[in-house]
Protein backbone atom coordinates (compact mmCIF):
# COMPACT_ATOMS: atom_id res chain seq x y z
CA UNK A 1 0.00 0.00 0.00
CA UNK A 2 1.18 3.64 -0.42
CA UNK A 3 3.39 4.20 2.70
CA UNK A 4 1.78 8.18 2.88
CA UNK A 5 -1.92 6.39 3.69
CA UNK A 6 -2.46 6.48 7.89
CA UNK A 7 -5.60 7.99 8.09
CA UNK A 8 -8.53 8.11 6.83
CA UNK A 9 -8.16 12.00 5.85
CA UNK A 10 -5.53 10.03 3.86
CA UNK A 11 -7.64 7.79 2.22
CA UNK A 12 -9.74 10.40 1.15
CA UNK A 13 -6.96 12.54 -0.51
CA UNK A 14 -5.44 9.38 -2.23
CA UNK A 15 -8.93 8.50 -3.67
CA UNK A 16 -9.06 11.81 -5.40
CA UNK A 17 -5.65 11.81 -6.29
CA UNK A 18 -6.32 8.15 -7.69
CA UNK A 19 -9.98 9.47 -9.49
CA UNK A 20 -7.58 12.54 -10.96
CA UNK A 21 -5.09 9.86 -12.56
CA UNK A 22 -7.81 7.85 -14.01
CA UNK A 23 -9.64 10.85 -15.85
CA UNK A 24 -6.26 12.08 -17.39
CA UNK A 25 -5.23 8.19 -18.03
CA UNK A 26 -6.14 8.53 -21.92
CA UNK A 27 -3.88 11.86 -21.72
CA UNK A 28 -0.13 10.04 -20.37
CA UNK A 29 0.68 9.41 -23.48
CA UNK A 30 4.20 8.98 -23.65
CA UNK A 31 4.79 11.11 -20.22
CA UNK A 32 4.18 9.25 -17.54
CA UNK A 33 6.08 10.38 -15.18
CA UNK A 34 4.87 14.12 -15.83
CA UNK A 35 1.29 13.14 -15.42
CA UNK A 36 2.19 11.69 -12.10
CA UNK A 37 3.86 13.95 -11.13
CA UNK A 38 1.54 16.45 -11.58
CA UNK A 39 -0.95 15.06 -9.51
CA UNK A 40 0.85 12.65 -6.83
CA UNK A 41 3.83 14.00 -4.50
CA UNK A 42 7.21 12.70 -4.78
CA UNK A 43 6.90 10.89 -1.47
CA UNK A 44 3.11 8.99 -2.90
CA UNK A 45 4.84 8.70 -6.52
CA UNK A 46 7.34 6.86 -5.30
CA UNK A 47 4.66 4.43 -3.27
CA UNK A 48 2.87 4.58 -6.07
CA UNK A 49 5.43 2.72 -8.50
CA UNK A 50 6.32 0.54 -5.59
CA UNK A 51 2.69 -0.45 -5.64
CA UNK A 52 3.08 -1.48 -9.48
CA UNK A 53 6.31 -3.01 -8.99
CA UNK A 54 4.54 -5.05 -6.17
CA UNK A 55 1.66 -6.24 -8.12
CA UNK A 56 4.46 -7.21 -11.56
CA UNK A 57 2.43 -4.17 -13.80
CA UNK A 58 4.85 -2.02 -15.66
CA UNK A 59 3.22 1.83 -15.82
CA UNK A 60 3.81 1.63 -19.48
CA UNK A 61 0.13 1.01 -20.43
CA UNK A 62 -3.29 2.62 -20.00
CA UNK A 63 -4.82 -0.55 -19.24
CA UNK A 64 -1.90 -1.97 -16.53
CA UNK A 65 -2.48 1.63 -14.61
CA UNK A 66 -6.53 1.63 -14.80
CA UNK A 67 -5.95 -2.29 -13.23
CA UNK A 68 -3.40 -1.17 -10.70
CA UNK A 69 -5.68 2.07 -9.46
CA UNK A 70 -8.35 -1.05 -9.42
CA UNK A 71 -6.32 -2.98 -7.36
CA UNK A 72 -4.97 -0.13 -5.42
CA UNK A 73 -8.30 0.83 -4.30
CA UNK A 74 -9.59 -2.68 -3.18
CA UNK A 75 -6.60 -2.42 -1.08
CA UNK A 76 -7.62 0.48 0.51
CA UNK A 77 -11.49 -0.52 1.29
CA UNK A 78 -9.99 -3.99 2.36
CA UNK A 79 -7.58 -2.10 4.93
CA UNK A 80 -9.06 -2.08 8.43
CA UNK A 81 -9.77 1.02 10.39
CA UNK A 82 -8.80 1.39 13.71
CA UNK A 83 -11.03 4.57 14.95
CA UNK A 84 -9.21 6.58 18.30
CA UNK A 85 -10.58 9.24 20.23
CA UNK A 86 -7.68 11.36 22.04
CA UNK A 87 -7.40 13.98 24.21
CA UNK A 88 -4.99 16.02 22.33
CA UNK A 89 -4.93 16.84 18.27
CA UNK A 90 -1.85 14.73 17.46
CA UNK A 91 1.18 15.98 15.26
CA UNK A 92 2.00 14.27 12.00
CA UNK A 93 5.10 12.53 13.94
CA UNK A 94 2.56 11.33 16.80
CA UNK A 95 0.48 10.00 14.19
CA UNK A 96 2.99 7.75 12.33
CA UNK A 97 4.30 6.80 15.55
CA UNK A 98 0.85 5.74 16.78
CA UNK A 99 0.13 4.12 13.31
CA UNK A 100 3.48 2.21 13.41
CA UNK A 101 2.17 0.87 16.88
CA UNK A 102 -0.48 -0.24 16.12
CA UNK A 103 0.30 -1.75 13.22
CA UNK A 104 2.95 -3.91 15.02
CA UNK A 105 -0.37 -5.66 17.19
CA UNK A 106 -2.56 -5.78 14.39
CA UNK A 107 0.24 -7.55 12.02
CA UNK A 108 -1.33 -5.70 9.46
CA UNK A 109 -1.82 -2.02 8.29
CA UNK A 110 -4.29 -0.13 9.43
CA UNK A 111 -5.94 3.08 9.12
CA UNK A 112 -6.81 5.17 12.12
CA UNK A 113 -9.58 7.31 12.26
CA UNK A 114 -8.45 9.53 15.12
CA UNK A 115 -11.38 11.81 17.00
CA UNK A 116 -10.32 14.24 19.63
CA UNK A 117 -12.21 15.20 22.98
CA UNK A 118 -10.15 16.98 25.48
CA UNK A 119 -12.89 15.78 28.61
CA UNK A 120 -11.04 12.36 28.28
CA UNK A 121 -8.25 13.68 29.52
CA UNK A 122 -5.79 11.51 28.79
CA UNK A 123 -5.06 8.44 26.99
CA UNK A 124 -7.46 6.59 24.27
CA UNK A 125 -10.76 5.55 23.36
CA UNK A 126 -9.91 2.56 21.13
CA UNK A 127 -12.75 0.85 18.38
CA UNK A 128 -11.21 -2.11 16.12
CA UNK A 129 -13.33 -4.41 13.90
CA UNK A 130 -16.82 -4.07 15.56
CA UNK A 131 -14.87 -4.07 19.60
CA UNK A 132 -14.16 -1.10 21.65
CA UNK A 133 -12.40 0.03 24.85
CA UNK A 134 -12.46 3.11 27.30
CA UNK A 135 -9.01 3.46 28.27
CA UNK A 136 -8.82 7.30 28.69
CA UNK A 137 -7.97 8.79 32.39
CA UNK A 138 -11.41 10.26 32.56
CA UNK A 139 -12.48 6.45 32.37
CA UNK A 140 -9.59 5.59 35.09
CA UNK A 141 -10.82 7.95 37.78
CA UNK A 142 -14.23 7.18 37.69
CA UNK B 1 48.51 -24.86 21.28
CA UNK B 2 48.57 -23.16 24.45
CA UNK B 3 48.41 -19.82 22.53
CA UNK B 4 45.30 -21.11 20.67
CA UNK B 5 43.25 -22.20 23.91
CA UNK B 6 44.79 -18.77 25.73
CA UNK B 7 43.32 -17.08 22.43
CA UNK B 8 40.09 -19.02 22.12
CA UNK B 9 39.03 -18.66 26.12
CA UNK B 10 40.11 -14.76 24.94
CA UNK B 11 37.59 -15.15 22.19
CA UNK B 12 35.15 -16.79 23.97
CA UNK B 13 35.39 -14.04 27.08
CA UNK B 14 34.88 -11.15 24.75
CA UNK B 15 32.06 -13.13 23.11
CA UNK B 16 30.98 -13.20 26.75
CA UNK B 17 31.66 -9.27 27.68
CA UNK B 18 29.79 -8.08 24.24
CA UNK B 19 26.42 -10.64 25.09
CA UNK B 20 26.76 -8.85 29.24
CA UNK B 21 26.67 -5.18 26.72
CA UNK B 22 24.00 -5.84 24.65
CA UNK B 23 21.87 -7.63 27.52
CA UNK B 24 22.80 -4.47 29.70
CA UNK B 25 21.84 -2.10 26.69
CA UNK B 26 18.12 -4.17 26.42
CA UNK B 27 17.58 -4.22 30.08
CA UNK B 28 18.52 -0.09 30.15
CA UNK B 29 16.27 0.58 27.43
CA UNK B 30 13.26 -1.31 28.65
CA UNK B 31 13.50 0.33 32.71
CA UNK B 32 14.10 3.67 30.70
CA UNK B 33 10.59 2.51 28.96
CA UNK B 34 9.18 2.26 32.40
CA UNK B 35 10.73 4.50 34.05
CA UNK B 36 8.63 7.41 31.11
CA UNK B 37 5.36 5.38 31.76
CA UNK B 38 6.49 5.38 35.70
CA UNK B 39 7.17 9.39 35.71
CA UNK B 40 4.20 10.22 33.45
CA UNK B 41 1.54 8.00 35.98
CA UNK B 42 3.30 9.78 38.76
CA UNK B 43 2.37 13.11 37.19
CA UNK B 44 -0.71 12.48 36.71
CA UNK B 45 -1.46 10.75 40.15
CA UNK B 46 -0.55 13.79 41.61
CA UNK B 47 -2.81 15.65 39.41
CA UNK B 48 -5.62 13.30 40.02
CA UNK B 49 -4.79 13.65 44.11
CA UNK B 50 -4.71 17.76 43.66
CA UNK B 51 -8.06 17.44 42.07
CA UNK B 52 -9.35 15.23 44.48
CA UNK B 53 -8.66 16.87 46.81
CA UNK B 54 -10.51 19.89 45.55
CA UNK B 55 -13.01 17.71 44.82
CA UNK B 56 -13.33 16.56 48.74
CA UNK B 57 -13.75 20.42 49.56
CA UNK B 58 -16.39 21.11 47.27
CA UNK B 59 -18.18 18.54 48.43
CA UNK B 60 -18.06 19.24 52.03
CA UNK B 61 -19.03 22.58 51.23
CA UNK B 62 -22.14 21.28 49.16
CA UNK B 63 -22.63 19.02 51.68
CA UNK B 64 -23.65 22.18 54.22
CA UNK B 65 -24.91 24.08 51.69
CA UNK B 66 -27.11 20.71 50.52
CA UNK B 67 -28.06 20.12 54.17
CA UNK B 68 -28.97 23.81 55.28
CA UNK B 69 -31.23 24.29 51.92
CA UNK B 70 -33.05 20.59 52.49
CA UNK B 71 -33.72 21.90 56.42
CA UNK B 72 -35.04 24.81 55.30
CA UNK B 73 -36.83 23.30 52.28
CA UNK B 74 -38.44 20.27 55.20
CA UNK B 75 -39.23 23.13 57.28
CA UNK B 76 -41.12 25.04 54.80
CA UNK B 77 -42.57 22.26 53.57
CA UNK B 78 -44.02 20.78 57.08
CA UNK B 79 -45.51 24.07 57.89
CA UNK B 80 -46.85 24.70 54.32
CA UNK B 81 -48.83 21.10 54.17
CA UNK B 82 -50.10 21.89 57.68
CA UNK B 83 -51.42 24.70 56.83
CA UNK B 84 -53.32 23.65 53.55
CA UNK B 85 -54.19 21.05 56.05
CA UNK B 86 -55.60 23.11 58.45
CA UNK B 87 -57.01 25.19 56.16
CA UNK B 88 -58.55 21.84 54.50
CA UNK B 89 -59.96 20.84 57.92
CA UNK B 90 -61.32 24.73 58.67
CA UNK B 91 -63.12 24.54 55.14
CA UNK B 92 -64.46 21.03 55.49
CA UNK B 93 -65.93 21.21 59.09
CA UNK B 94 -67.62 24.85 58.09
CA UNK B 95 -69.03 23.25 54.70
CA UNK B 96 -70.39 20.41 56.60
CA UNK B 97 -71.73 22.12 59.02
CA UNK B 98 -73.12 24.88 56.71
CA UNK B 99 -74.81 22.21 54.86
CA UNK B 100 -76.09 19.78 57.70
CA UNK B 101 -77.68 22.69 58.99
CA UNK B 102 -79.58 24.30 56.51
CA UNK B 103 -80.78 20.60 55.64
CA UNK B 104 -81.91 20.17 59.02
CA UNK B 105 -83.96 23.32 58.89
CA UNK B 106 -85.47 22.15 55.62
CA UNK B 107 -85.91 19.18 57.20
CA UNK B 108 -87.67 20.43 60.27
CA UNK B 109 -89.38 22.56 58.08
CA UNK B 110 -90.75 19.81 56.08
CA UNK B 111 -91.53 17.57 59.14
CA UNK B 112 -93.91 20.81 60.54
CA UNK B 113 -95.65 20.74 56.92
CA UNK B 114 -95.80 16.91 56.97
CA UNK B 115 -94.83 15.90 53.82
CA UNK B 116 -93.76 12.90 53.73
CA UNK B 117 -92.82 12.84 49.75
CA UNK B 118 -90.93 16.23 50.57
CA UNK B 119 -89.54 14.47 53.33
CA UNK B 120 -88.04 11.51 51.39
CA UNK B 121 -86.60 14.24 48.93
CA UNK B 122 -84.75 16.38 51.21
CA UNK B 123 -83.24 13.32 52.53
CA UNK B 124 -82.10 12.45 49.11
CA UNK B 125 -81.04 16.08 48.95
CA UNK B 126 -78.85 15.58 52.21
CA UNK B 127 -77.24 12.39 50.79
CA UNK B 128 -76.14 14.34 47.33
CA UNK B 129 -74.92 17.42 49.38
CA UNK B 130 -72.82 14.91 51.86
CA UNK B 131 -71.01 13.12 48.71
CA UNK B 132 -70.50 16.58 47.29
CA UNK B 133 -68.23 17.81 50.26
CA UNK B 134 -66.67 14.38 49.99
CA UNK B 135 -65.97 14.72 46.45
CA UNK B 136 -64.32 18.55 47.29
CA UNK B 137 -62.53 16.87 50.39
CA UNK B 138 -60.93 14.30 47.79
CA UNK B 139 -60.24 17.07 45.24
CA UNK B 140 -58.42 18.81 48.02
CA UNK B 141 -56.22 15.64 49.15
CA UNK B 142 -55.58 15.19 45.27
CA UNK B 143 -54.14 18.73 45.03
CA UNK B 144 -51.93 18.09 48.19
CA UNK B 145 -50.77 15.07 47.02
CA UNK B 146 -49.60 16.29 43.56
CA UNK B 147 -47.90 19.30 45.15
CA UNK B 148 -45.83 17.23 47.45
CA UNK B 149 -45.20 15.24 44.67
CA UNK B 150 -44.16 18.21 42.51
CA UNK B 151 -42.00 18.97 45.79
CA UNK B 152 -40.34 15.70 45.96
CA UNK B 153 -39.56 15.72 41.92
CA UNK B 154 -38.03 19.64 42.29
CA UNK B 155 -36.21 18.35 45.68
CA UNK B 156 -34.75 15.51 43.82
CA UNK B 157 -33.49 16.84 40.20
CA UNK B 158 -32.38 20.00 42.30
CA UNK B 159 -30.28 17.32 43.97
CA UNK B 160 -29.21 16.19 40.88
CA UNK B 161 -28.11 19.90 39.18
CA UNK B 162 -26.21 20.14 42.26
CA UNK B 163 -24.64 16.64 41.77
CA UNK B 164 -24.08 17.07 38.53
CA UNK B 165 -22.79 20.97 39.03
CA UNK B 166 -19.82 19.52 41.56
CA UNK B 167 -19.08 16.66 38.69
CA UNK B 168 -18.69 19.42 35.59
CA UNK B 169 -16.44 21.90 38.36
CA UNK B 170 -14.18 18.91 39.09
CA UNK B 171 -13.62 17.68 35.49
CA UNK B 172 -12.88 21.89 34.58
CA UNK B 173 -10.19 21.65 37.49
CA UNK B 174 -8.58 18.41 36.05
CA UNK B 175 -8.76 20.01 32.68
CA UNK B 176 -7.30 22.93 33.69
CA UNK B 177 -4.31 21.27 35.88
CA UNK B 178 -3.72 18.62 32.96
CA UNK B 179 -2.71 20.93 30.51
CA UNK B 180 -0.56 22.84 32.18
CA UNK B 181 1.73 19.62 33.57
CA UNK B 182 1.24 16.73 30.65
CA UNK B 183 3.05 17.35 27.69
CA UNK B 184 2.88 16.14 24.11
CA UNK B 185 5.25 13.29 24.83
CA UNK B 186 3.17 12.38 28.21
CA UNK B 187 -0.11 12.13 25.62
CA UNK B 188 1.67 9.72 23.62
CA UNK B 189 2.78 7.59 26.11
CA UNK B 190 -0.11 7.25 27.66
CA UNK B 191 -1.88 6.57 23.85
CA UNK B 192 0.64 3.92 23.43
CA UNK B 193 0.03 2.30 27.06
CA UNK B 194 -3.71 2.22 26.14
CA UNK B 195 -2.76 0.36 22.86
CA UNK B 196 -0.65 -2.21 24.71
CA UNK B 197 -3.24 -2.38 27.19
CA UNK B 198 -6.04 -3.19 24.90
CA UNK B 199 -3.63 -5.89 23.05
CA UNK B 200 -3.39 -7.23 26.28
CA UNK B 201 -7.26 -7.53 25.98
CA UNK B 202 -7.10 -8.86 22.94
CA UNK B 203 -8.98 -5.85 21.16
CA UNK B 204 -6.78 -6.23 18.17
CA UNK B 205 -7.65 -9.98 17.29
Amino acid sequence: MLPNILTTEDTVRIKNKLSALNRSIFDIGNDVDKTLDSIFSHEEKAGFKDFFSEQNLKITSTENIKLGIAKLLEEIENTPTAVLTLAYVPSTHSVRRISSFIAERTNQPTILEINTNPKILGGALIEYQGKFADYSLSAAKK
Amino acid sequence: MDTLNIILSLFNFALLILFLIYWLVVQNKVFNKDKDIKKVRNKVDKILEKAYEKHDEIIANAKKVSKKLQEQTDANFKKTVTQISVENEKYYKKATQELSDSVKKFTQKLEQNGDLKLEEYGEKINTQMAKNVSTVQEQINNIIKSFTSELEDFKLSEKERVKGNISERIENIIRELLPANITVEDHETLVEQAIIKAEKEGLFK
